[in-house]
């Protein structure tokens, strides 16, 4: 019986003629642009030819580019018009400000190059591609827990955490005199993140980051109308194709921020910028862009702050060419280089690849670039509030007399200005890697709060967390907690900070985080399994949501009492018969509101969506509705006035809160 | 730079291979078969069709190194799977591809089995594809996963039994 009616089913699963035609087209081009593949043997250039070649090569490329780009560091508007303001700052300890951009080419020493012999000219494809295609991996490798969705997926670690400050725990509720509506679940109050799915309570707007299109429906009362669909600018300057990951929808103004990916140039980190003036017509205003691959970005107070990260190596680096060796910022029209005042580099450090953290803010309404600056040395997390901004990566600890910790973590803090300027005004660095953006946060204060996991080159795992001032120096520090386990979730916002580690049972640590010169551990509640995201929900509780043994383990909620922070216990859990959500990476993909006693995400890979709340006997499950999309990843819930909309780039379908029917659902076709 | 394009040496490229595969034939016959898996491994269309792209334009640039339609055959599910693991969507786009209303998802019954099979963990699903769907025997399906047929036989019953529960009257 099974198998006949598997059978049927897939025979059901059919590949559109529409589709087979243009992948047969894409694959006759693709004969059609294979290369001659050319054996090319260079010569290795000795020490005396390359040094005339280059002494030539700076000279023309000097005289070039000094005329093309004046190194005042005052400088208001750029010769082609792009930045509209920017401010001057003091340099910063332990990095240094070019005075011109030979300083910045200097740091790829390239005066003697041997080049391998054999070289293949490039056809597009990656070396990954090539040897993926001859080892056999078992589909054992990936297992459901661990399927990662294409949205803000990390490396290894998944889980996500969320912080939301004791004192006011975010519902992310806008309330109008017309109808209260429900906004993307952040980490900070006012300080918004980009998502596949966004509302203004008026109109709801979906990504379709397959067809590069926003889906704009109307929702009115639970019936929903689609109104208009966005197509989003395909090609930005040379040509490159954009792909868009999220959006904001925000000032008035759509932004879909994405990247350009090609074989043979730099990619860049993409926002493309509409009003909704009338939002069933949005108005392109203008595509701006910066170098690198999308690390974050933040929108607080009308500015977008975009952070990219590109590297360059010295073997593939030419003078004659600055795009080959400086970040590059443009419009739909227009690039130029970052301003050789606006890039700071390692005084010391001389390495054959270099990484640049382009950090720009952009004001929305006006889609224009107000500061654009370059620090060297990357970025893969950020915390941001309306004050700072807090960039950090992961690097090698290659002290070899240092066995405290394999890796460390770098920290670059931004100041935010009132014009929304950034500037760049300390680092710092501590001890191991931090999980997501929720293992930091910035007290009332100015102080940085940071847990990390390190590992010892014995192999032995440990947890910290550091506060620091706001020139990052340290101030106050706990130091080899929870040995052998790994942090899964935080929250350190308030005076009370919360953090969970886990190997077999989670400790939930509570930490008094009040005096930045001493951090002191409160409690330490032991419970099996873990939470990978934590939010204050009301009056001394603390929501978690995780898993109740390993990863691989069921879908775990808890609700801490967290009134006696020396004494916090759990209060109710309820554990799902589902392994597999959304929530448990994402933070985004959850609909919390307090003040509506909501708890919303989506799970598996079967249409589900989980609504409960939560009352004095614990855990109530209100509905299992149907959502849009059958994997959880697609999907997000939202409400609108008295109306929940499970949203996704499949269509709607909406809700009465009170009574959970259903009332409409609309389908995106194309 | 004149100086270096002066020292450039081409060589004339490679005799070409007589055992090349037939790509417009190759695609005729496993099309379907490749975005069946893709959609078993990722649930979803536009995935599906991100990666029936990417493994036939990989199939174009390793045609010369398939010899024979079995051969064909596994190094398409292998090369699919791996792409599945990759989770493609990241990766630029080649020309438009979109979707229709004719996926089939929109009208499934109460008592179809696919959402229970889609709902099982990666490596069991594939199996559960492999041996029900197309037919491939434990050996076989071990070879082209290159896993040992025990495990295959376990992952299998494993799947039968976790189905069972899903589908209480189908087993």
């Amino acid at each position: 019986m099974f198998k006949e009616k598997f059978k049927a089913e897939v025979d059901n699963i059919k590949l559109p003629e529409k589709t087979k035609a243009l992948v047969l087209d894409s694959m006759e081009r693709a004969v059609l642009r294979q290369p001659i593949k050319i054996k090319v043997r260079r010569l290795k250039l000795t020490a005396a030819v390359a040094a005339m070649v280059a002494i030539c090569l700076v000279a023309v490329s000097v005289f070039e580019i000094y005329n093309k780009y004046p190194q005042n560091m005052n400088v208001i508007k750029t010769p082609s018009g792009i930045i509209i303001n920017d401010e001057p700052e003091a340099n910063i300890d332990g990095l240094k400000r070019p005075a011109n951009y030979d300083e910045v080419y200097e740091l790829f020493d390239n005066s003697v190059i041997e080049f391998e012999s054999d070289a293949v000219v490039d056809d597009g494809f990656t070396e990954e591609d090539a040897m993926s295609d001859e080892t056999p991996q078992s589909a054992a490798q990936s297992n459901s827990a661990n399927f990662s969705g294409g949205i803000g997926n990390k490396g290894d670690t998944e889980v996500g955490t969320n912080s939301t400050t004791q004192q006011k725990p975010t519902t992310n509720t806008v309330t109008t005199p017309e109808t209260e509506f429900s906004e993307t679940n952040t980490q900070v109050e006012g300080v918004d993140e980009s998502d596949i799915v966004k509302t203004d309570g008026n109109y709801i707007y979906i990504l379709k980051t397959a067809t590069n299109k926003v889906v704009i429906a109307k929702p009115n009362n639970g019936k929903i109308i689609k109104t208009a669909t966005l197509a989003l600018t395909e090609q930005h300057l040379n040509g490159h194709y954009i792909n868009y990951d999220e959006m904001y929808v925000n000032s008035n103004m759509l932004i879909a921020v994405g990247n350009t990916y090609s074989a043979n140039g730099i990619p860049r980190a993409v926002a493309d910028f509409y009003s909704l003036e009338n939002p069933e017509a949005p108005k392109h205003i203008n595509t701006l862009s910066q170098t690198g691959n999308v690390v974050s970005s933040r929108i607080s107070n009308g500015v977008l702050y975009m952070f990219s990260t590109q590297n360059y190596s010295a073997f593939t680096v030419d003078k004659q060419n600055p795009k080959t060796y400086l970040p590059f910022i443009s419009t739909k029209d227009k690039e130029e280089p970052i301003l050789s005042s606006n890039i700071y580099l390692f005084g010391t450090e001389k390495d054959s690849s270099q990484t640049y953290l382009v950090s720009c803010s952009m004001k929305i309404k006006t889609a224009e670039f107000i500061t654009a600056k370059a620090v060297m040395g990357g970025g893969e997390e950020i915390f941001t509030n309306e004050k700072s901004v807090y960039v950090v990566r992961k690097f090698l600890n290659q002290n070899n007399d240092d066995n405290s910790a394999i890796y460390k973590t770098k920290i670059v803090r931004f100041e935010i200005g009132k014009n929304g300027t950034l500037s760049p005004i300390a680092v710092g660095e501590v001890k191991g890697t931090v999980l997501n953006q929720f293992s930091m946060a910035e007290s009332d204060d100015g102080y940085f709060r940071i847990v990390t996991t390190a590992q010892k080159r014995t192999g032995l795992k440990y947890n910290n967390l550091y506060i620091l001032n706001s020139r990052l120096k340290l101030t106050g520090r706990i130091e080899n907690l929870a040995p052998d386990e790994k942090i899964y979730s935080a929250r350190l916002s308030g005076d009370i900070g919360y953090f969970v580690t886990y190997r077999e049972v989670d400790p939930l640590f509570a930490v008094d985080l009040r005096n930045p010169n001493n951090p002191k551990i409160l409690s330490k509640l032991k419970i099996p399994g873990f939470s990978n995201y934590l939010h204050p929900y009301g009056d001394g509780l603390l929501l978690g949501i995780g898993k109740d043994s390993n990863d691989r383990g069921l879908i775990k909620l808890s609700m801490f009492n967290v009134k006696d922070p020396k004494n916090v216990t759990q209060k109710h859990k309820k554990v799902l018969s589902e392994t597999y959500a959304t929530i448990n990476k994402n933070h985004k993909a959850a609909l919390i509101s307090v003040s509506k006693n909501l708890i919303g995400f989506a799970v598996g890979y079967d249409a589900k969506y989980y609504l409960f709340s939560y009352s004095s006997k614990g855990f109530v499950q209100k509905a299992v509705l149907k959502s849009p999309s059958y994997f959880a990843d697609y999907n997000r819930g939202l409400f609108i006035g008295n109306y929940l909309y499970l949203c996704s780039y499949e269509g709607i379908k909406s809700y009465n809160l009170t009574t959970l029917k259903p009332v409409d659902s609309v389908s995106f076709g194309i | 730079m004149f100086m270096f394009s002066a020292l450039l040496i081409p060589v004339t490229e490679a005799p070409k291979n007589t055992k090349e595969v037939d790509l417009a034939a190759a695609f005729e016959a496993y099309c379907d078969m490749v975005y069946r898996l893709a959609f078993i491994r990722t649930g979803n269309v536009a995935d599906a069709e991100d990666i029936l792209s990417e493994v036939f334009l990989r199939l174009v640039k390793n045609k010369n190194k398939i010899d024979g339609d079995e051969h064909l055959k596994n190094w398409l599910i292998r090369v699919t799977i791996n792409c599945s693991n990759t989770l493609f969507k990241r990766l630029k786009r080649r020309g438009e591809v979109e979707l229709t209303e004719n996926s089939g998802f929109d009208v499934i019954k109460e008592d179809a089995v696919l959402p229970a099979v889609l709902s099982l963990p990666e490596n069991q699903k594939i199996i559960v594809y492999m041996y029900y769907y197309e037919g491939y025997s434990v050996e076989e399906i071990a070879g082209i996963l290159g896993i040992p047929s025990g495990t295959v036989k376990s992952r299998l019953a494993r799947a039968r039994d976790k189905l069972k529960i899903k589908l209480s009257n189908e087993f």
